[in-house]
């Protein structure tokens, strides 16, 4: 989209080994200001600890990252707090708070940071609830009760209680049927158009993408070997693109990159 | 055969000793650094009362059965023993004062505090492992909700406050436990056997109790919490600090109450 505006989260040189395990051999990454941008990647490329990088769950080895063009420590307290602040994260098993209902699992951070009343967060959770096409009778449900769709759904309603501008999502669609799958796509394409969000999803579900996202970066091997436009995408000559594109194994393709 | 190098077969001796105890002592100081900072947050906010007094139904409410039970048992049982044993030399007339003794300063806590142990740490170490190994935990991190202050400190509140109540509770059940046997067996005559119990406590040997209730308390939370953040992935992980947690805090219990008593007399 807009390259020439600064990123709202810049990645350099991120490294993360599991003893002798190097799933991250340098990732440099940039997300712009109402960017879509997906990672694609094989399952276990480290998709998900690149996410976990990014907000301080895990530390990273090596590499430096930005937020808004200042350096950011994402495993520090006082840095982590301003990104939590205005982002919403969609686990990749939705991660619910199995001891509360689904209302208050979606207005969690409206009452515990924004000290909301109950009675009006309930209500703005029930109309969360609405815009993720979940029916309202759910809300007073506990998350047991919910198929893995709908604790996507709810998931994604939470992420998007306060309004963040950043949204992360950890394969929103994974483990779903494609009429599901596509309900989810387009849920997060219209929410984030109509609230000028920016998007960084992870999939490695290449039928999602069109939906997903204006941006792909694909991880392989740790590193992000390809990043265009979507349209780009199915017209790459990149041999690995080509094969995730089209699922599937080529054994002896030693072709140029 | 002698060995070929002994000082370096002693040396692989020493360090097969050596990992063991240097890992404990790691294990150790990491809980020991955790208790801290759980005590040092206990006192800064955010707070949360209503979680506080979540948990205190839960820990106390549900186990007033159990530990009513056990105490009345035990002050039964108490009574029984103390007569057989004082009847050798004719004392027969203290039996309630060893009930009422033995209840409030020692059994009344220990009893009740490993009781609680074996139902809550477990509880609460699972329930926290599970929300771990489930992305729950980060998903509280990202929701800007420091987990130390929403999971730990309320649980370690309520068991503090709760334990003694429990305690106290299970003071009374159990002298009337040892009241009913002496009154329908051992033919003592209720109002003496009360009024010899109220007329030989004093107030140390309640209070003795109850402090020593809430540093059991103090203890079930923090190894519940403490095994439950520390779990390591899937479901055996959880199966593991289920069982970590009873055994910490049933151990740490016993020992406290060794130091408590120490302390006291
Ligand atoms: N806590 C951990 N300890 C050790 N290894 C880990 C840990 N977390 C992830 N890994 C390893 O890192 C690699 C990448 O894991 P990750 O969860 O990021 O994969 P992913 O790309 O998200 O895959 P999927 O699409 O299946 O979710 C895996 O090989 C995994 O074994
Ligand atoms: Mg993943």
């Amino acid at each position: 989209m807009s390259s020439t505006e600064n990123p709202i989260l810049s990645l350099k040189n991120l490294h993360k080994s599991f003893e002798d395990h190097h799933v991250l051999q340098g990732i440099d990454l940039e997300l712009f200001p109402q960017q879509s941008l997906a990672i694609l990647g094989a399952s276990g490329s480290g998709k998900s600890v690149l996410l976990k990088l990014i907000l301080g769950l895990m530390p990273a080895d090596k590499g430096s990252l930005a937020l808004n063009g200042q350096k950011f420590e994402p495993t520090r307290q006082k840095d982590s707090r301003k990104l939590y602040a205005r982002c919403g994260v969609l686990f990749q098993h939705s991660a619910l708070f199995d001891s509360l209902p689904v209302w208050h699992n979606i207005a969690f951070s409206l009452i515990m940071n924004h000290k909301l009343p109950q009675h009006h967060a309930k209500q703005k959770a029930i109309s969360l609830l609405e815009d993720v096409g979940l029916d309202t009778s759910c809300a007073d449900l506990f998350p047991v009760a919910l198929s893995g769709g709908m604790k996507k759904r709810v998931g994604l309603a939470r992420a998007l209680a306060t309004n963040p501008d950043i949204l992360f999502c950890d394969e929103p669609t994974t483990g779903l049927d494609p009429i599901m799958s596509n309900t989810i796509d387009h849920l997060i394409h219209s929410l984030a158009k109509k609230h000028q969000t920016t998007v960084l999803s992870i999939t490695h579900n290449i039928i999602s993408l069109p939906l997903l996202a204006s941006h792909v970066a694909m991880l392989f091997q740790g590193r992000i070997i390809w990043y265009d436009s979507i349209d780009k995408l199915h017209k790459s000559k990149n041999p690995i693109v080509q094969q995730f594109i089209q699922g599937k194994q080529k054994k002896s393709s030693p072709a140029s990159p | 055969m002698l060995p070929r190098d002994p000082l370096g077969l002693i040396l692989q001796g020493l360090a097969l000793l050596g990992r063991p105890v240097l890992q404990s002592l790691l294990a150790l100081g990491d809980m020991v650094s955790f208790t801290l900072n759980v005590l040092l947050r206990t006192f800064l906010p955010p707070f949360y009362p209503r979680i506080i007094l979540q948990h205190a139904v839960e820990i106390g409410f549900f186990s007033l059965p159990v530990v009513g039970l056990t105490a009345f048992f035990a002050g039964m049982v108490l009574a029984l023993q103390g007569h057989t044993g004082f009847a050798r030399f004719s004392a027969e007339a203290a039996v309630p004062r060893i009930v009422a003794l033995t209840l409030t300063r020692e059994l009344g806590p220990v009893l009740t505090g490993l009781i609680v142990a074996g139902r809550m740490s477990s509880a609460i170490a699972a329930e926290i492992a599970s929300m771990k190994v489930t992305e729950q935990i980060n998903a509280l991190i990202t929701l800007s909700i420091k987990p130390l202050h929403y999971l730990v400190v309320p649980r370690v509140i309520a068991a503090v406050i709760v334990l003694p109540i429990l305690v106290s509770i299970s003071d009374i059940i159990g002298i009337m436990g040892g009241t009913l046997i002496s009154v329908y067996q051992l033919d003592f005559h209720p109002d003496t056997y009360l009024q010899n119990t109220w007329n030989f406590i004093e107030p140390l040997d309640v209070i003795s109790g109850l402090v020593k209730a809430s540093a059991f308390g103090f203890l079930i939370a923090i190894m519940g919490c403490y095994q439950g953040l520390r779990c390591e992935e899937g479901a055996q992980g959880v199966g593991r600090a289920t069982t970590l947690a009873v055994v910490a805090a049933s151990v740490s219990i016993l020992f406290a109450n060794f130091i408590l008593t120490s302390l006291f007399f």
